[in-house]
Parts: C-alpha cells; structure tokens; sequence
C-alpha cells in the first residue's frame, strides 16, 4: 500500500476525531461557565417583569449531607457558608443559621459571618475522606420574613394580547464548587433536602408555578412532597422542582424536595428521598479498592472505522 | 492499515473468547457454586472468587450474605459484561444471591450512586449487597454502585446452576465471527493482490483465538496496554 495516501487518511480521521473532541469540549465549557444562582435560561422563555409576588416564602431549610476527601498531604478545613447570594428579590442574599452538625463542627478561626453565629467547619485529615451532615435554616429574608426569587433578566412588558406567566423563578448552584475554590478537596458525593412553605399573601385564590428556590445543578431529584415535576429549562443541566398551585388566601402550604450529586447512571431520578452516601473510609475501617471493571472501547471503535477507512480507500482512491 | 484495524479487534476479541472459555469450565460444577440473579436487567450468574476477569467477582474482604456486607464486581464492557445494564435498576427492584451453604437471600435496591475509580469501599455496612462497575459505560473512569438492603432468606431448592450456562456457545460464535468478517473483508477487498494478506491475516487472527479459546490465558496484561492506549487517545 502507498505509506503517503495511507498516512493521510489517518490523519484526516484523526482530524475529525479531534474536531467533535473540540466540540464536545467547547459545549462543557460553555456549561461550566454559566454563572451560579444566575438566571440564564436555556429554554428560549421570556420572563416578563411583574410587581411584588402574590405567593411568598418562608421557613427555608436545607438538610445537606455530603462526602469529601482531602487530596493533600496535610490536613484542610472546610466550613459551612452562612450566604446565599441567588437571585432573592431586590438583589438581597438568604442568611443561613447553622441547627446542627454531624460529626460536631469546631468554630473556625476566621469567621466570615460572625453576626451569624460564627462559622463552624471540620478538619480533614491527609487523605482522608469525611462524610459531614449539617442543617441550615434561612433567618430573615425566606425565613420569618416571606420572600421569593426573581427573575433578573426579566423584560417589561411590551407584548400584547397574551403572554406567558412563568411563575416564581428558581436559582441555582454547583455542589461541587468547593473543588474549585480549594482544588485539594474532591466532593465525592452531595445529598440535600430543602424544606419551605409558600403563603398566598392575597385576599384572592392565586394559581400558577411556583419552583424550588434553591437548587443544585448537575442533580438528580430524587424526591419531593408535594410531588414535584421537572422543570429542565430554567438551566442548563439543571432539574428544577416546580409544582402547579391554587392556593386560596392567606393559605400556607409546605413543600419539601431532596437533590443528589451527581447525577445517577441514567441520568433519571433514584433513591427514597432519603440522603445515602457511600460511607466514610476512615482510618479505622477496612475498606477495598474497586476494581477495574471496564474496558475503554474507543479504541475499538477506532479499529472499525480503520478498516472502513481502508476499504473506501482502497476503493476509491487507489 | 486494514491488518491494523483486524489486529485491534481481535484483541478485543481475545479478551472475550478467553473470558467466555473460562466460565464454560467454571459452571462444570454448579452445586457449589453461588449465583447472583436480577430479573430486571437478565442477570443469571455465577458468582467466582479469582478474578472479575471471570465473572462476577466476590470481594473476599467483604462477607458472605447475612453475615455483613457483600460486595460484588462485575464488568461492564468485555467478559462477558454480566453489569452492562446495572445502571437500569430502580429503588425497589429485587435482587437475589444463591449461596449454597446459606440459602437463596432477596435484597433490595435502596440507592446508587458513582463514585472516581480511586474510591475506598467500607466492607463493614450491615447486612448490605453492594454491587459495582465501571462508569460511565466505555470507560473506567468512575464506579457505579448499587446498594441493595437485606430482606429475606429461604432455602434453596432448585440451584440455579443446574441451568446450562446460555453463554457456552459465545466463545466459538466469536471466533467463528472473526473469520467469517475476515473472509467477507478479504473477498470485497477491490485491490487483488492485496486480499491475500487479509486471508492470511484473518487465518492467523483466527487461529490465535481458537488457541485461546483451547487453552485460555490471563489477560490481564493486553488489558492493561488497551487501556493505557485508550487513556493516550484520550478515549
């Protein structure tokens, strides 16, 4: 066979191998750079602005519990924030008191939010993967004080005779961001159930969508009460929990739903609700490595396409 | 450039046709043997303690059933891939150990969750079913694990080894694909004095499966250079 023809064809085929790879890459990134507890919805929806919610929140709650590992040699710390900076009405932030820890969490040396409590985190040995469980609740603003998130790329109105009512806006954010904030910690897996109750604050039955103010991105849903639906198109990669309402006035009603990280295999919902995470691997107990289970077939496929690049070689330009 | 391709494939095809021997030989005495069954997804296994290059692997670290925490491996891609459709299971969905000496034990699917490859199992979680592969299917990135709680235990009545093992065939329908793939490529080959090579090839790439097949080899080590190579591809 002619080397120079042969060595072209395969680089062609690596050329176009390597232009999906760059594709492929171009649209993680686009995803990764999406800002968190932003607005941007990939749906192609327009949000008109309306005035102040009829429907409002209170009694925020967040249950999280989640394992990480300390890459480093030497010991890291990590804390639990006490702000949430998501698209809340007039641009203002949740603040967050600490209920309780599991494992007991150590007051930290440095607190960002001493008006809050102070911080509290835990130490992470070299190596050591630690599984934490920790409660928050929303003081203020989504706590005693109802509130609900905007949308901040809402429009006015300017469209006539209808036009869409979207319903209370989600924000959202990314479990994992503790990865890169200190990239010595790997977040091994994220399991948080949030609880609210929505109040209708008017003196009329109100009806329409209401989503779960708070959600993690690349998360499955994995239970919620009142059952949710999912709602993909607020964000990319994100599964919103949103319910359709009628709540009659001054009526309040309690919503509860619970997310994981990453998402499982099929990418659809699983577990009971209930937050499992594969166990810690301290020190003191035995633990095995997983096995290698699988072989990687892209070479494989490569041979295949070799063979039919030969053939149609072989047919047509020799 | 074509030899190449064929090479490639039939190591893969080697992989295989040694895995498919081994369990043709290991099922010769199922009274002893235990299996693992999940009717949702048609896995109907024996279940062996050498390698997960042989099946369904037990973690000797680990504990029988109901005696602690059973941990399982499976492959996903090549031998036989027993866990190909394990990511298909959903909370509530049976999933039944026979071991003989203990009896035929039902767990259930609680959860799943994926995990990097560099994970630690815990063997000390009560009396749970852990069963895991790679993730996501084509690479060995990440695992996936299910765990699955322990409900019941009964006796066991009828082995299911007793079945004759489905997969007695496959090792030669491979080969037998090989050639016959090898002898089609060779005959639509339009340059006629290359074909030889491709018969040629195709008998040898033959034969060394046959061989395998006959007299099976670990191959641990091609494994090892197919992933590696994979890894360079970024594959």
């Amino acid at each position: 066979m002619n080397l120079g023809k042969s060595l072209m064809i395969l680089v062609l085929l690596f050329s176009i191998l390597g232009v999906f790879t760059f594709v492929n890459s171009m649209a993680v990134v686009s995803a990764q750079n999406e800002s968190p507890g932003g607005t941007d919805s990939p749906g192609g929806q327009t949000w008109i602005a309306y005035n102040a919610s009829n429907v409002r929140m209170t009694a925020l709650t967040a249950t999280i519990t989640l394992t990480i590992k300390n890459n480093k040699d030497y010991v890291q710390y990590f804390k639990i924030s006490h702000l949430y900076t998501g698209s809340l009405q007039e641009n203002q932030t949740i603040k967050f008191i600490v209920d309780w820890t599991d494992p007991v969490a150590e007051r930290m040396i440095d607190p960002v939010s001493p008006e809050l409590g102070g911080d509290y985190g835990w130490a992470i040995q070299a190596g050591e993967t630690k599984t934490v469980k920790f409660k928050v609740s929303a003081t203020g603003l989504m706590g005693n004080e109802p509130s609900w998130i905007a949308d901040a790329g809402a429009v006015d109105n300017t469209f006539w005779p209808i036009i869409p009512d979207m319903g209370l806006q989600a924000s959202w954010f990314m479990p994992n961001e503790i990865e890169m904030l200190n990239p010595n910690l790997d977040l091994k897996s994220w399991c948080g159930t949030f609880t609210f109750t929505a109040t209708n604050f008017a003196s009329y039955p109100v009806a329409g969508l209401i989503r779960g103010p708070i959600i993690p991105t690349d998360s499955a849903l994995t239970s919620s009460d009142p059952q949710a639906f999912v709602d993909n198109d607020i964000a990319f990669n994100t599964n919103v929990a949103a319910w359709d309402v009628h709540i009659d006035p001054q009526e309040s009603q309690g919503f509860t739903y619970t997310y994981k990280w990453p998402i499982v295999a099929n990418g659809t919902p699983t577990g009971n609700g209930q937050c499992f995470v594969p166990a810690t691997a301290a020190n003191n107990t035995t633990t095995v490595p997983t096995q290698e289970t699988g072989s990687p077939y892209g070479l494989l496929v490569l041979a295949v396409l070799i063979v039919a690049a030969g053939l149609g070689y072989a047919k047509f330009l020799r | 450039m074509i030899l190449v391709g064929m090479l490639i494939i039939s190591l893969y095809l080697l992989i295989e046709v040694g895995y498919y021997s081994y369990s043709t030989n290991a099922d010769s005495n199922p009274q002893d043997t235990p299996y693992l069954k999940i009717p949702k997804i048609g896995v109907n296994q024996s279940i062996n303690n050498q390698s997960v290059d042989h099946g369904i692997y037990f973690e000797p670290q680990s504990f029988k059933p109901t005696n602690g925490t059973t941990i399982l491996f499976g492959h996903r891609t090549l031998h036989g891939s027993p866990f190909l459709k394990l990511d298909q299971l959903k909370p509530g969905d049976k999933i039944y150990v026979e071991w003989p000496g203990i009896g035929n034990v039902t767990y259930s699917m609680v959860n799943s969750t994926i995990v990097d490859a560099s994970y630690q199992m815990p063997v000390e979680q009560g009396n749970n079913l852990f069963l895991i592969t790679c993730y996501p299917l084509g690479s060995n990135a990440q695992r996936l694990i299910i765990q699955a709680e322990y409900e019941t235990i009964m006796p066991i009545n009828q082995p299911s080894g007793s079945v004759e093992n489905p997969q007695i065939s496959m090792g030669i329908m491979l080969i037998c694909a090989l050639f016959v793939g090898g002898m089609i490529l060779g005959r639509v080959y339009p340059v006629a004095e290359d074909r030889i090579w491709i018969f040629i090839a195709t008998l040898v790439l033959t034969l060394l499966l046959v061989f395998a097949y006959f007299y099976p080899v670990p191959t641990d080590a091609l494994e090892s250079w197919l992933s590696q190579l994979n890894h360079m591809l970024e594959f």
